[in-house]
């Protein structure tokens, strides 16, 4: 090939790149556009306006201001880290099935949520912080755990496996812990931590909003570069030292980086199931199986505003979470997927 | 494997039916409340005329109503933990996979999702039809996970066949959790029965799955020599004569019949089924005669120490057993798929 031919590849790829980035942005504005305005609660685009503006409509003010807007924005904002925290667990461990929500950081979170509520009478905000010390608690467990199995196993196993042994086994403590706990809450608890460990924007508020988009924005940029400098690894550990590169050390923070944004993400809505293990295969097949960290975060976000849309507005009288709608959506996908890994390790 | 464990399968029988006498004894002498040995030999001495009704006065003496209720407890602990460990035997020999259990691979959440789909839907109530509706739950979890590990050919790795059932597991929670915050009635229920315990099943319900249990025990049992030529391999199996789709189904129906009278009296409860058939494996080797057999004393055994740890660890307080089991479980899990050769079948 010729080196003009590779150029105008490249370029091409590159406006694909870019075109697919687009749309999945406008898409996902164009959702919470659909989330803030329309459902059982209409609001007009001028009275949208106004609102904003500082207009105080009797009504329509609070519902936008204290449900509506923040909730489409929290949903966007846990979405775009749990889809970049997909992306990330990905190129890692390079396993499809690899992400945070099938590796106990969700448990833990759940645990960590629900064990506050009963041994220290937590709510609201603090069923949050307790959610994000339980997440980050299972994934020093599971790091805990992996190094250990790596220092019997010798060479055998790559990161991978065992990552998702240790990550396996975390995911049923936590699991054993919320089932354990729930059945000792008073029922007004009970009801609060079924809907809490559901996953759901139901107690999106501003201060949640603040704190996800802060870590967002320094997390954004991280991920996009820690992403880049993984690039070298994926072509294997001997070509990749050989180019300068520091396998480990990246990888390493790629995952802290990947365990942060979905423990923060967590910690605001609530384990949403399967969001981080559907976001990166459905944005890598819009881009020709190349995983990017931008568009699983895109896709992650319209995910959660769909999922919402449909359990709190469009099922009628009952209102289910949108944990509930993304784990039951996302059950099938994860079997396709298993099927597809197989179909590839066969040919 | 290592060879200096292996004894032979008649001392290893003989060790635990000690074991199990013992187990069976600390179930009864220990618990939340401390009782003198004592008080609880002299009520389980009154016990015949307790049950024949000839001592109405048992039941108001506080120490003796405490011996009472350990009994059915034990007794559950006892059926349950055979019902998984068989159970557990089957599937690891059907799947030819080791890591076949029926917690892990999502048939009791497949029974959970069919008891609160038929407390909240089909207004189901008595102790035979909350069974029926586990039942069938784990019938359809049962068919998904393995279904789905069948496409592509060929056997599924025991890491694909546990993220399959972690995958049927999370659609079935969605389902469940999808019926339970729309109806409080059914969460109430469906709270106290997921978290598998032992302590809370009557007569009425051990009369209803014991006759399930035999003849899920039964079954796997009868297909025992089928599994010992399935391990050698489907080529090797049909040169012995072995009919293999008659043995898998036989197998296949004990193993669903199991796990989900099991689970529809005791609720959840996982890693019985996984330990105990590979813990006999290492003592006595792969044959699935002495493996079913020895299960049926294990399991119960390992569930009777599970039980009274968790009453015994933090009184007044009482630990579940579903709790208790993972906590042992994990640990020992992730030793045994850490020597990648123990996990051959």
């Amino acid at each position: 090939m010729k080196a003009s031919a590779v150029h105008e590849l490249q370029r091409r790829q590159t406006r694909r790149t870019t075109v697919v980035l687009v749309v999945l942005f406008t898409a996902m504005l164009a959702m919470m556009g659909i989330r803030v305005l329309l459902g059982q609660y209409t609001v007009t685009i001028p009275d949208f306006f106004r609102i904003l503006g500082g207009e105080r409509i009797p009504g329509a003010t609070f519902i936008v201001m204290q449900d509506k807007l923040p909730r489409a924005l929290l949903g966007a904002a846990a979405g775009a880290a749990f889809g970049i925290s997909g992306a990330l667990f990905r190129t890692v461990l390079r396993n499809p099935l690899a992400s945070p929500d099938v590796l106990g950081i969700n448990a833990g979170a759940a645990a960590g949520a629900v064990a506050a509520m009963y041994f220290l009478g937590a709510a609201g905000t603090g069923l949050a912080w307790a959610g994000l010390a339980g997440a980050i608690a299972a994934a020093m467990l599971i790091a805990l755990v992996s190094t250990s199995l790596r220092g019997a196993a010798g060479t055998a196993g790559i990161v991978g496996e065992r990552f998702l042994l240790a990550g396996i086994g975390v995911a049923a403590l936590g699991q054993a812990t919320v089932v354990g706990i729930m059945a000792r809450l008073t029922t007004q608890n009970a009801q609060g931590a079924a809907v809490w460990t559901a996953g759901s924007l139901n107690s999106s508020t501003w201060d949640r909003l603040i704190l996800v988009s802060v870590v967002l924005v320094v997390a954004i940029p991280a991920a996009v570069l820690v992403h880049r400098a993984l690039q070298p690894a994926s072509l294997g550990p001997e070509l990749a030292v050989g180019l300068g590169s520091h396998p480990g050390r990246v990888q390493t923070a790629a995952l802290g980086l990947g365990v942060v944004l979905a423990a923060v993400a967590t910690a605001s809505t609530g384990p949403l199931a399967f969001v981080a293990l559907l976001s990166t295969p459905i944005a890598a097949a819009l881009r020709h199986g190349r995983i990017s960290v931008l568009a699983s975060g895109a896709v992650g976000a319209l995910i959660v505003l769909a999922a919402d849309m449909v359990g709190a507005e469009m099922l009628g009288d009952a209102r289910l979470p949108a944990g509930v709608i993304t784990g039951a959506i996302g059950a099938p996908v994860m079997l396709w997927l298993l099927v597809q890994q197989r179909r590839g390790a066969r040919s | 494997m290592r060879t200096s464990l292996r004894v032979t399968p008649w001392v290893t029988l003989a060790v635990a039916v000690v074991l199990l006498i013992t187990a069976t004894a600390a179930s009864l002498f220990w618990g939340s409340r401390s009782l003198e040995p004592g008080t609880v030999v002299s009520a389980l001495a009154r016990l015949p005329e307790i049950l024949l009704g000839q001592d109405p006065g048992a039941t108001a003496d506080m120490d003796t109503a405490v011996v009472l209720n350990r009994i059915p407890r034990t007794i559950t602990a006892i059926v349950v933990g055979a019902a998984l460990a068989v159970a557990g035997a089957g599937m690891q020999g059907v799947s030819r996979n080791p890591l076949g259990d029926p917690g892990l691979l999502g048939l009791s959440s497949g029974a959970a999702a069919g008891v609160v789909l038929g407390l909240g839907w089909l207004g189901v109530h008595t102790s035979w039809q909350i069974a029926l509706a586990a039942l069938s739950g784990s019938t359809v979890a049962a068919i998904l996970v393995f279904g789905i590990s069948q496409i592509g050919g060929g056997a599924p790795t025991p890491i694909g066949l546990a993220l399959s059932g972690a995958a049927v597991n999370a659609g079935f929670v969605a389902v469940t959790s999808a019926v339970v915050l729309t109806n409080q009635q059914v969460l109430e229920r469906y709270r106290y029965w997921n978290v598998g315990s032992v302590s809370r099943t009557e007569g009425t319900d051990l009369a209803t799955a014991a006759p399930l249990i035999l003849l899920g025990v039964l079954l796997v049992l009868a297909g025992a020599s089928g599994l010992n030529a399935m391990a050698l391999g489907d080529d090797m199996a049909h040169g012995l004569g072995v009919d293999l789709g008659a043995q898998r189904a036989m197998v296949f129906t004990g193993v669903v019949v199991l796990a989900g009278s099991a689970t529809a009296i005791a609720g959840p409860i996982a890693f019985v089924g996984l330990l105990i058939p590979h813990a006999i494996r290492r003592l006595v080797g792969g044959d699935y005669r002495w493996i079913i057999v020895l299960s049926m004393l294990l399991g119960p055994i390992l569930l009777l120490v599970a039980d009274t740890l968790g009453r015994v660890v933090a009184p007044p307080q009482e630990i579940y057993v579903g709790v208790t089991t993972v906590a042992i479980g994990v640990p020992v899990l992730l030793l045994l798929l850490r020597r990648r050769k123990g996990m051959s079948l």
